[in-house]
C-alpha cells in the first residue's frame, strides 16, 4: 500500500515535470522556425547622397547581402513619414537583393531641406546593420523649357520657288542649358548646338528644303548641366502645300490663348471643295469679329482677315471679318484666291422641345459621368436667345473625356461627340479627348451647326 | 338419435365450458373523461380480442379470474388488468410519452415510429400553431434537426427551406411538399397551420427516394386533420395581434444631413452644398412616420369541428389569416375551407375525400428602404408656389434630389389586386378483398387561378426624373391544372408471430396544366378607378400568353419486413419517366434501402432496460432526382430583340436557347447512419444521424464559345459537375412529469458541410451575383469573393509604407481614413487577381432549442432558432456610410467615420468622392459575422375546464422574434437568395417582432 502511494507520488511528479517541460517547449515554440548564427549582413549603397526635390520620387538603392539569408529591410525616413519594411521569403532564402525603393517626396517640403535615410537591414539569424544616405532637396530635375517653337505644330508652310523654313525656339533652364539639337532626317538637319550653360537662349534657322509636297517632323531636344542630365524634346509637323488643308473659325481677338477650351475651339470647317471651305457660324451679337485660320492651336502663320483696305487677307495682324447682325452665317472661303462671302440664313432644322423631350449628357470625365441613357444629373438647358443652342455646367474631373447627347434611353434625337466637337445628328463616333485639364466648363450645343464647344469658365 | 345424442353431448360441452369463462364489460376513457373509440381490448397471450364502441363500452368474455385484459390504443400507455372478481371494470388510459407509438407518415403507407429505418422527422401539428405564421415553415424553424428555414419577408412571402444544405447549385433548393399524399409542389403557401395534423420531413434519400425525381431537396409531407369517431367536437382557434416595426437604422435628420454633407464635398475638394445647416434646424421631413405604421395587425382565426362514428368520420374547418403590411396598403388574406370525409361501407371497402376551395390576395409595395434613404430636407409635397392647381392627385409630391423617389408618392400610386383562387380536391377508394392485402386507389384534382391588376396612374412630380406621362393598366391571369392518380397494392403479413413483412406496389400519373393571359394598355381617360379597364386604353395595346403541359408517370415499390420487431430492412424503388427529357433519358429508377437494428430488444440488453429504454441503429443509402428545370430545355429557342440601323428601328431574333436532346436530372445519392436512443423510459431521447449526399450530373447553362457563331446569350443546358454535402443531424428531448408538473426540452443541432467536386470543365471559376461570388472545384458554392480589408489607413506612415517592394503605392489614390486592401498574391500591384475568399453564407451549424412546461392550468412555451457560423454581406453599408450617394446617412456618421488618427478602424472618411473605391470594390469590409440566435416564440397560455358551458377555454399571450441576438448590423440576419447569390442581406423585408393574444374554445 505504502509502495503504491509513493508510487502513484512519483508518477504524479514525473507528470508534472513532463507537463511543465511540455508547457515550456510550446510556449517557446512560436512557430517560427529558428536559424543558426551567422554574420552580420551587408549594405552597399549605390551613393551616400542623393538628390530629390518637393513633390518629386527619389530612388533608393543599395545591395543587400547575407551568408545566411536576408529577413527584412527597413527604410525609414521619419520626417517624411516612411516607415516601409521590406520582408523576404525564407523558402527560399534571400541571400542578395538589389533594393530600389522609389519615393515620393511631400510637396511641402522645401528644396533647402536635408533628410536621413535609414536603412536598417536583418537577417535570418537576427543580425541587424544600419545604415544611413543623405538625402538633399535642392536638385535640378526639371528639364530645359522650351517655347515660342515655330513653326506651329501642324501647320503649312506654301509651296514657293524656293521653299524655305525657320525653325525657332527659345530654351531656359535653372542650371543652365548644356546643348540643344534640331534634326530632321527626312531634311538631313542634325544641328547640334553646345549651349555651355547659359540659362537662356534663343535658336532661330532658316533651312532650304524641298519643294516636295510632303509633311516633315522635326525634333528639338535640349539637354542641361545638372548632375544627372535632365532633357525635353518636342516634335513638330509642318507640311509643305499649295494651299490648306485645313481651316478654322475662330471669334476671338488676335493672340487669344487658344487652349482654354476642351474642342471646338477654333471651330473646324463644315465642308470642303478643292481650295473652298465653308463654315456656318452662330454670330449671337451683332458686328461679331471672327477670323478665319489656317490651324487649329495658333494664330500664326495663316490667320485670314480683312486688309486695311477692306479684302481677305493672310496675316497674323490682320483686321477681323465683322458679321454685321446676330444670327447663322454661311461663310465660304478660298484662302488661296483670298476671297469670302458671309451669307446670313435662317435654320430650318426642328427645334428640340425640352420640356417633353429633355436632353441629357452621358460620357466620362465629368461630375455625374455615366452611360445608363436615363434621366441624370445633367439636362440641357435652351439657350433663352437662341434654342437651336443647348447648354450647361460641366465639371471636368481631368481625365479623359467622352460624351454622347441624347434623350432618355438613348432614344433619338442624340449626338455622339467626334472629333474637333463635331456631333452629327443621330450618329458620330465617340471620340476620346485625352487628360482634359479639371475644372468648371460651359458646354454648348448648337443643334443647327451640329457643333459643341466645352470652354473652361 | 344419434344426431340428437350428439347435438346434446356438445350442447353439455359448451355449457361446461361456458360456466368457466366470465363476461366482463366496462368503457376506456381518457384522462379527460372522453370515450376513447376504437380502443384494442385483448385477453393477454390469446387472439380474443374487442374494440370499444362509439362511447368507449366493450364487452369480453375470459375464461377465468386469473385472465388479464390489455387496453391499448396509439397515443396511450397501455394497461394489463387482471381480472380477479370484477366483471365491471372501467380503464382510463394515460397520453403516452412514449413517441415511439406514434405513427408516422412515410410515403405511401405509415407506420410506428419504431418501425422506421430511414431518416424522418415528425413535428405535431399542436406545435406548429403554436406560432402565428402565414407560412407553417416559419413555426418549422428550429424544430428539427437539419431542417434550416430562412425567413420569407413580407406578407407573402415564403421562407427559404433548406433539408440538409443545398445539392444543387442552379435548379430549385426547395423540398417537395406533399399534402395528404398528393405532391403539391415546393410552396406551402396556402395551407394553414390549423388544417395541420402533422409534418414528416423525409431527411435522407432512403426515405425519399419513393418521391423519386423531385426528392432531392427532401419531401415534407403534410397530414392534415382528419375526423374522429366519437361525439362531435368544435373547436374554435382565434390569436389575433400586432407586428412592430421600428425603422432599423436611427437616420440623421435635416441639419445633421447638411453637415454630412457639408463635411463630405469639403473632404473631396468641393465647396460645401449647404452653407447655413442651421436654417434646417427643427425642419426635418419625418418620412418613416409618414408612411411606415409602426404597428399592423395579423390575425389567424379557425372554426372547425370534428365527429363520427365507426363508419362515417368526417372533419370540417374554415381558417382565416390576415396580415397588414407595414405600408397604408398591401398585405395578405387567406380564406380556406376544408372538408375531409371517410366512410367504411364495410368491412373490406372504404374511400373518403377532401374539399377544399381557397381564396388569397396578397401584395404590397415594396419601397420601405426608400423611407430611411430619402433625404430629410426635401418634403413631402411640393411647396405652395410650385403648385398650379393643375396639378392631379398623384402629382402634389416633391421631387428629391437624391433621385431616389419619393416613397410617399410611391405608395400612393400602388394600385395593385392580385387574387388567388383555388379548388383542391382529393379522394380515395380503398379495397380489401382478403385479410392483409390493401387496394387503393386515390386521385386528386385541383384548379387553380390568379388575377392580378394592376393600374398606374399618370403623375409628374418630376418631369424629367419621377414622371409617367401617360397612365396605363396591366391585367394578368393564370390557369393552372393539376391532376394525378395514385394506385398502390400494399400485403401486410406476420408470419409465425415474429416475421413481419409488408410489400407495395403502384404507378402514379401526374400531369400539371397551365396558361396564362396577359394584357396592358396606356392612356386612359382619367386615373378615375371606374375607367381602370383595357377597354379604356387608347395607345399601346399589348397582349401576351403562352400555355404548358408536363407530365410524370411512375412506377414504385416498397418491401419492408423485419424479424420480431429487432431486425429491419426497408427497400424501395421507383422509375420515374417525365416529360421534361426526351426518349434517351425520360426514364430512371430511384431505388433505396435502409436497415435497422433495435439493439435494446435483444436478450443481452435486458438487464439495462431500466436505463436504456431504446438504442436502435439505422443505416439507408438511397439515390433522389432533381428535374426543377425548365421543361422545354430540349427545345431551341428564338429571342426577339430591336435594333437602330439607320435610323430605322428593326425587329430581330437571335438564337436564345439552344436544345440538348441528351438533358436529364440531377441524381442525388445519399448515404446516412444514425442511432436512436432513449433512456429512462424514453423521458430521455434523442437521435444522432450522420450524412453525406453527392450529386451527379449537376445542371449547368453554359454558353457557346465565340466562333460557334451563337450570341453570348445563347445557353445550352447541360449536365456537367458534382458537389458533396456531409453533416451531422443531433437531436435530444427530455420530457417528464412530476405530478401535476409536466415539462420538456429539445434542443436540436445540424452541421452541413458543403463543397463543390467537379465544374463543367476544369479550373473553371463560376462567378456569381456580379462577379461577388465565386464557385470553384473543392470550396464551398457561391463562397464571398473580394478583397481583403485590412482596416482603415491612420497615418500618412501607414499609407507610405502600404507599397510594393519599389516604393510604387498599392493604392495611389487613397488617404488616411480610406480602406487599405491586401495585395493578397504579393505581385506589388494591387488588381483583380487579389480577390480572395472572405467569407461563406453557409452556416457552420443551426440549433434549435425548444421548451415547455405546464402546471395545472397553466401552460408555457419557447422556442429559441439559431444560425451560426455563416457570413453576410451588409450591403446596406454602401448606403448609409458612404457619402458618394446623396441619399441619407446614418446618424452621428460625422463621429462615428474616420475623421483622425485612432477616430475609426471600420468606418471610412467621409468624402463625396470615393478615390480609393472604399465603397464600390467588393471587399471583406462588406463581411460580417451573421450568426444570430433568435427568441422565434415565448408563449404563457391558461386553460380553464368546463367554464361557461365550453369543455375547454385556453388564453394564451404570446411574443414571436422578441429577441435577436447577432453581431450583424444590417437589417435582418435571416438572408437567403439563390444558392450563388445567397447571404447578400440589404434592405430584406424584416422578421417582424409579433405580440399575440390568443384563445382557443373547445365544446
Amino acid at each position: 500500500m505504502h509502495t503504491n502511494l509513493i508510487f502513484t507520488k512519483m508518477k504524479k511528479t514525473k507528470l508534472l515535470f513532463l507537463l511543465v517541460l511540455f508547457s515550456a517547449f510550446i510556449g517557446c515554440n512560436n512557430n517560427e522556425p529558428s536559424f543558426p548564427a551567422s554574420d552580420n549582413p551587408a549594405i552597399a549603397l549605390a551613393t551616400n547622397e542623393i538628390y530629390g526635390g518637393p513633390n518629386r520620387k527619389f530612388e533608393i538603392k543599395a545591395s543587400l547581402n547575407d551568408d545566411l539569408g536576408l529577413k527584412s529591410v527597413n527604410i525609414r525616413i521619419p520626417e517624411l513619414q516612411l516607415d516601409k519594411v521590406i520582408v523576404f521569403s525564407t523558402d527560399p532564402k534571400v541571400k542578395n537583393y538589389d533594393l530600389s525603393y522609389f519615393f515620393l517626396i511631400p510637396e511641402n517640403k522645401l528644396i533647402t531641406d536635408k533628410f536621413e535615410v535609414e536603412l536598417l537591414l536583418t537577417d535570418l539569424s537576427g543580425n541587424v546593420v544600419t545604415k544611413k544616405i543623405n538625402l538633399r532637396l535642392d536638385g535640378d530635375f526639371e528639364a530645359p523649357k522650351l517655347t515660342k517653337v515655330k513653326p506651329i505644330d501642324g501647320s503649312v508652310v506654301f509651296k514657293t520657288a524656293s521653299t524655305k523654313v525657320t525653325i525657332s525656339f527659345t530654351a531656359e533652364d535653372i542650371s543652365g542649358i548644356n546643348q540643344l539639337t534640331v534634326s530632321c532626317a527626312a531634311l538631313g538637319i542634325n544641328d547640334v548646338v553646345p549651349a555651355g550653360g547659359a540659362k537662356l537662349l534663343q535658336y532661330s534657322k532658316t533651312f532650304s528644303i524641298p519643294s516636295d509636297l510632303k509633311t516633315y517632323e522635326v525634333l528639338i531636344t535640349a539637354k542641361d548641366n545638372f548632375l544627372t542630365p535632365n532633357e525635353s524634346t518636342t516634335k513638330l509637323n509642318f507640311t509643305v502645300g499649295e494651299g490648306l488643308t485645313e481651316m478654322y473659325l475662330v471669334d476671338l481677338p488676335l493672340s487669344s490663348n487658344l487652349t482654354n477650351d476642351a474642342f471646338g475651339v477654333p471651330m473646324r470647317f463644315h465642308s470642303k471643295s478643292g481650295n473652298v471651305y465653308t463654315f456656318k457660324y452662330y454670330a449671337d451679337s451683332n458686328n461679331k469679329k471672327i477670323f478665319l485660320l489656317g490651324q487649329e492651336a495658333s494664330f500664326e502663320p495663316h490667320c485670314f482677315g480683312l486688309s486695311a483696305g477692306g479684302s481677305l487677307e493672310n496675316s497674323t495682324t490682320t483686321n477681323p471679318i465683322i458679321l454685321p447682325t446676330k444670327g447663322y452665317y454661311k461663310i465660304i472661303v478660298n484662302p488661296i484666291d483670298l476671297t469670302y462671302t458671309a451669307t446670313p440664313y435662317t435654320p430650318t432644322k426642328a427645334l428640340i422641345n425640352l420640356s417633353t423631350t429633355p436632353i441629357y449628357v452621358h460620357g466620362a470625365g465629368f461630375d455625374g459621368e455615366g452611360w445608363t441613357g436615363q434621366a441624370n444629373t445633367l439636362p440641357l438647358s435652351a439657350d433663352p436667345a437662341n434654342p437651336y443652342r443647348l447648354t450647361r455646367e460641366l465639371k471636368l474631373k481631368g481625365s479623359d473625356v467622352q460624351m454622347t447627347i441624347a434623350a432618355i434611353g438613348w432614344s433619338t434625337p442624340f449626338w455622339r461627340l467626334d472629333a474637333f466637337g463635331i456631333v452629327p445628328l443621330n450618329g458620330g463616333a465617340n471620340a476620346t479627348y485625352k487628360g482634359v485639364t479639371a475644372g468648371t466648363y460651359i458646354f454648348t450645343l448648337d443643334t443647327e451647326l451640329e457643333r459643341t464647344t466645352l470652354i473652361l469658365k | 338419435m344419434k344426431q340428437k345424442i350428439i347435438l346434446i353431448v356438445t350442447a353439455l360441452l359448451f355449457s361446461v365450458i361456458t360456466m368457466g369463462q366470465i363476461t366482463v364489460k366496462g368503457k376506456v376513457l381518457d384522462i379527460k373523461k372522453e370515450p376513447v373509440v376504437g380502443s384494442n381490448v385483448v385477453l393477454k397471450g390469446s387472439k380474443i380480442n374487442t374494440v370499444t364502441d362509439f362511447d368507449g363500452n366493450y364487452s369480453i368474455t375470459v375464461p377465468n379470474k386469473q385472465s388479464e385484459i390489455e387496453f391499448s390504443f396509439i397515443g396511450f400507455t397501455s394497461k394489463v388488468i387482471k381480472v380477479g372478481e370484477n366483471t365491471i371494470i372501467n380503464v382510463t388510459l394515460e397520453d403516452s410519452q412514449n413517441e415511439l407509438d406514434e405513427i408516422v407518415v412515410i410515403g405511401f403507407a405509415s407506420v410506428k415510429k419504431s418501425d422506421v429505418t430511414s431518416s424522418i422527422a415528425t413535428v405535431k401539428g399542436k406545435e406548429l400553431k403554436a406560432m402565428t405564421v402565414g407560412n407553417v415553415n416559419e413555426s418549422l424553424q428550429g424544430k428539427v434537426a437539419g431542417v434550416q428555414v430562412v425567413g420569407g419577408g413580407g406578407p407573402g412571402g415564403y421562407p427559404k427551406v433548406l433539408i440538409r444544405g443545398i445539392s444543387t447549385i442552379n435548379l430549385s433548393t426547395d423540398p417537395l411538399y406533399v399534402v395528404d399524399g398528393v405532391p403539391v409542389g415546393t410552396n406551402s403557401n396556402f395551407l394553414n397551420p390549423n388544417e395541420i395534423e402533422s409534418m414528416e420531413i423525409l431527411k435522407d434519400a432512403s426515405a425519399s427516394a419513393i418521391y423519386g425525381s423531385r426528392a432531392s431537396n427532401g419531401v415534407i409531407m403534410i397530414t392534415t386533420k382528419r375526423g374522429k369517431a366519437g361525439e362531435t367536437k368544435f373547436n374554435f382557434d382565434a390569436s389575433t395581434g400586432v407586428q412592430l416595426m421600428e425603422n432599423p437604422y436611427h437616420m440623421a435628420d435635416a441639419e445633421e444631413y447638411a453637415n454630412i454633407f457639408n463635411t463630405a464635398n469639403s473632404a473631396a475638394g468641393f465647396p460645401r452644398p449647404y452653407a447655413d445647416p442651421t436654417i434646417y434646424k427643427g425642419n426635418s421631413t419625418d418620412w418613416w412616420n409618414s408612411g411606415i405604421r409602426k404597428l399592423s395587425s395579423i390575425t389567424n382565426m379557425s372554426l372547425g369541428f370534428q365527429g363520427g362514428d365507426e363508419k362515417n368520420t368526417f372533419a370540417i374547418s374554415l381558417n382565416y389569416y390576415k396580415q397588414d403590411s407595414f405600408y397604408e396598403k398591401g398585405g395578405w388574406e387567406k380564406l380556406g375551407f376544408r372538408v375531409a370525409s371517410d366512410h367504411k361501407f364495410s368491412k373490406k371497402v372504404s374511400a373518403g375525400y377532401v374539399l377544399n376551395p381557397r381564396y388569397e390576395s396578397y401584395g404590397n409595395p415594396s419601397n420601405w428602404a426608400d423611407f430611411v434613404r430619402i433625404d430629410p430636407i426635401t418634403p413631402i409635397y411640393k411647396p405652395a408656389d410650385q403648385l398650379t392647381g393643375e396639378e392631379n392627385e398623384y402629382s402634389i409630391y416633391a421631387r428629391s434630389p437624391t433621385f431616389i423617389p419619393n416613397p410617399v408618392a410611391a405608395v400612393k400610386r400602388y394600385i395593385s389586386s392580385n387574387k388567388n383562387y383555388a379548388l383542391a380536391t382529393t379522394a380515395y377508394l380503398q379495397y380489401s378483398p382478403i385479410k392483409d392485402l390493401v387496394i387503393r386507389s386515390q386521385g386528386s384534382y385541383e384548379l387553380n387561378s390568379n388575377v392580378s391588376n394592376n393600374f398606374y396612374p399618370d403623375f409628374i412630380v418630376d418631369v424629367a426624373f419621377e414622371s409617367q406621362l401617360v397612365n396605363s393598366i396591366a391585367k394578368y391571369t393564370n390557369l393552372t391544372q393539376t391532376w394525378s392518380l395514385q394506385n398502390t397494392i400494399t400485403y401486410l403479413k406476420t408470419f409465425n408471430t415474429k416475421h413481419n413483412i409488408s410489400f407495395m406496389v403502384g404507378n402514379t400519373l401526374e400531369e400539371f396544366n397551365g396558361s396564362d393571359l396577359y394584357g396592358s394598355i396606356q392612356k386612359l381617360p382619367n386615373n378615375s378607378e371606374i375607367l381602370r379597364e383595357l377597354r379604356a386604353g387608347t395607345l399601346n395595346p399589348q397582349t401576351g400568353g403562352s400555355s404548358y403541359t408536363n407530365s410524370i408517370m411512375s412506377y414504385l415499390s416498397r418491401l419492408s419486413y423485419n424479424f420480431d420487431r429487432k431486425y429491419y430492412l426497408t427497400a424501395t424503388y421507383r422509375r420515374d419517366g417525365s416529360s421534361k427529357f426526351l426518349e434517351n433519358n425520360k426514364w430512371a429508377s430511384f431505388p433505396s434501402a435502409s436497415f435497422a437494428w433495435v439493439a435494446s430488444k435483444e436478450d443481452f440488453m435486458s438487464k439495462y432496460s431500466d436505463v436504456l429504454s431504446n438504442l436502435k441503429f439505422r443505416i439507408g443509402w438511397g439515390k433522389v432526382g432533381n428535374q426543377n428545370l425548365p421543361a422545354s430545355v430540349y427545345l431551341s429557342k428564338l429571342g426577339q430583340d430591336f435594333y437602330t440601323f439607320n435610323g430605322t428601328v428593326v425587329n430581330t431574333s437571335y438564337p436564345s436557347a439552344v436544345p440538348n436532346r441528351d438533358i436529364k436530372w440531377e441524381t442525388v445519392q445519399d448515404l446516412n447512419s444514425g442511432v436512436d436512443f432513449g433512456f429512462f423510459q424514453n423521458k430521455l431521447s434523442g437521435s444522432l444521424e450522420f450524412y453525406t449526399k453527392t450529386t451527379n450530373d449537376m445542371l449547368f447553362q453554359k454558353s457557346y464559345p465565340v466562333y460557334s457563331g451563337f450570341p453570348n446569350n445563347a445557353r445550352i443546358w447541360s449536365n456537367v459537375g458534382s458537389m458533396t454535402t456531409d453533416g451531422i443531424d443531433f437531436s435530444l428531448a427530455y420530457n417528464n412529469k412530476i405530478k401535476s408538473f409536466t415539462y420538456g426540452a429539445n434542443v436540436n443541432f445540424t452541421t452541413s458541410n458543403v463543397r463543390m467536386l467537379k465544374l463543367s470543365s476544369e479550373n473553371e471559376q463560376l462567378f456569381g451575383y456580379g462577379e461577388q461570388t465565386l464557385t470553384v472545384e473543392h470550396e464551398q458554392p457561391g463562397y464571398f469573393y473580394g478583397f481583403v480589408a485590412d482596416g482603415l489607413f491612420q497615418n500618412r506612415v501607414e499609407l507610405n509604407s502600404h507599397t510594393n517592394n519599389h516604393g510604387d503605392m498599392l493604392q495611389p489614390l487613397a488617404k488616411e481614413g480610406d480602406i487599405r486592401f491586401v495585395d493578397v498574391n504579393g505581385d506589388g500591384v494591387l488588381d483583380a487577381k487579389d480577390r480572395t475568399k472572405i467569407g461563406s453564407p453557409w452556416a457552420k451549424y443551426t440549433v434549435g432549442l425548444n421548451l415547455n412546461c405546464s402546471y395545472h392550468g397553466f401552460d408555457f412555451l419557447a422556442n429559441i432558432y439559431s444560425s451560426l457560423g455563416n457570413d453576410i454581406v451588409n450591403t446596406n453599408k454602401n448606403e448609409i456610410y458612404n457619402a458618394v450617394s446623396p441619399s441619407n446617412k446614418i446618424s452621428g456618421l460625422e463621429d462615428v467615420a474616420w475623421h483622425g488618427e485612432g477616430t475609426s478602424t471600420t468606418v471610412p472618411r467621409l468624402s463625396v468622392a470615393d478615390n480609393n473605391q472604399n465603397f464600390s470594390k467588393f471587399s471583406s469590409y462588406y463581411v460580417e459575422d451573421g450568426s444570430f440566435v433568435r427568441l422565434k416564440n415565448i408563449q404563457l397560455g391558461y386553460t380553464f375546464e368546463n367554464k361557461l358551458g365550453f369543455n375547454k377555454i385556453r388564453c394564451s399571450v404570446s411574443g414571436q422574434n422578441l429577441l435577436t441576438l447577432t453581431k450583424y448590423t444590417g437589417v435582418e440576419p435571416e438572408v437567403g437568395g439563390d444558392v450563388l447569390g445567397f447571404g447578400f442581406g440589404g434592405w430584406n423585408y424584416p422578421i417582424q417582432e409579433t405580440i399575440l393574444f390568443g384563445i382557443n374554445l373547445t365544446f
